[in-house]
């Protein structure tokens, strides 16, 4: 990985914390914070969440299989209050939304039905096949 | 509870109420797992231990049923309120922040760099003669 290939990605174009955490020589990129990702849209803001709610949903799928597949588990699993946060994964990254505040506060009130019913129809599932 | 159709809904984790101590165990000693459970494996392993031997220790008082095995255990809970997309990454300690950025990278690399590898050998640029030197400068 380069650095021209960083800036070619991720343009400094904001005064904020742009670059804060950079250490390419040990791999590491800073992580946009999640106000001006939402306020202030751009690549690394959109990558940023993109990246944490996979390191999200990696947990919660780990420890479902842990629950059920190791320990033979064969109750219902429920994920988190707050695993709704999980759908802005799946609308904002296949819609044109942008992050804004009100996106962000709109569909973390909104899609909390959503996905509950989308974890409990996949640990449904899982259920029945076990 | 279960011969009155009582079910149990088992939750057994909630960052707030653990206590690490500072523990230099864990990169940037924190005292609270903010965020932590996600991605600190060393804190998930004490976490699975903790499910395995809720689920699987014999019931004496039902005939050695373990939990897993017992249709009253209802639900299972992950967690309870948390969030890497709620807190903000402030609340992270720093060296546990540095998990983060290391996986970020990771990311970067898997998504980017690829294709612009592919760019690079049917565009080669020989004003960039250290490219390769700087691919291989991260693991």
């Amino acid at each position: 990985m380069t650095a021209p290939l960083v800036a070619q990605k991720y343009p400094t174009t904001n005064v904020y914390e742009l670059d804060v955490g950079d250490d390419l020589t040990s791999g590491e990129l800073g992580l946009r914070s999640l106000w001006n990702a939402c306020n202030q849209p751009d690549q690394r803001g959109y990558d940023t969440l993109d990246y944490l709610t996979g390191v999200m949903e990696m947990f919660y799928a780990n420890t479902t299989h842990h629950l059920k597949s190791t320990l033979g588990y064969k109750g219902l699993v429920h994920g988190s209050k707050y695993v709704e946060l999980l759908a802005l994964h799946y609308i904002t990254l296949h819609s044109t939304l942008h992050y804004t505040t009100l996106h962000y506060t709109t569909l973390h009130y909104t899609t909390l039905h959503y996905t509950t019913l989308h974890y409990t129809t996949l640990h449904n599932t899982t259920q029945h096949t076990n | 509870m279960k011969q009155h159709g009582i079910y149990l809904w088992l939750s057994i984790y909630w960052f707030a109420w653990v206590n690490l101590g500072g523990s230099a165990s864990y990169p940037g000693s924190p005292t609270t797992p903010w965020d932590m459970l996600f991605f600190n494996t060393q804190l998930q392993n004490s976490y699975f231990n903790v499910w395995d031997t809720l689920l699987t220790t014999p019931n004496p008082y039902e005939n050695g049923l373990t939990f897993a095995e017992d249709p009253a255990v209802a639900f299972a809970s992950i967690m309870n309120e948390d969030s890497l997309l709620w807190y903000d990454l402030g609340s992270i300690p720093s060296g546990e922040l540095n998990i983060l950025n290391t996986g970020f990278g990771t990311y970067f690399k898997s998504k980017y760099c690829l294709v612009d590898l592919i760019n690079f050998t049917f565009n080669f640029n020989h004003d960039d003669d250290n490219f390769s030197t700087k691919i291989n400068t991260v693991p």
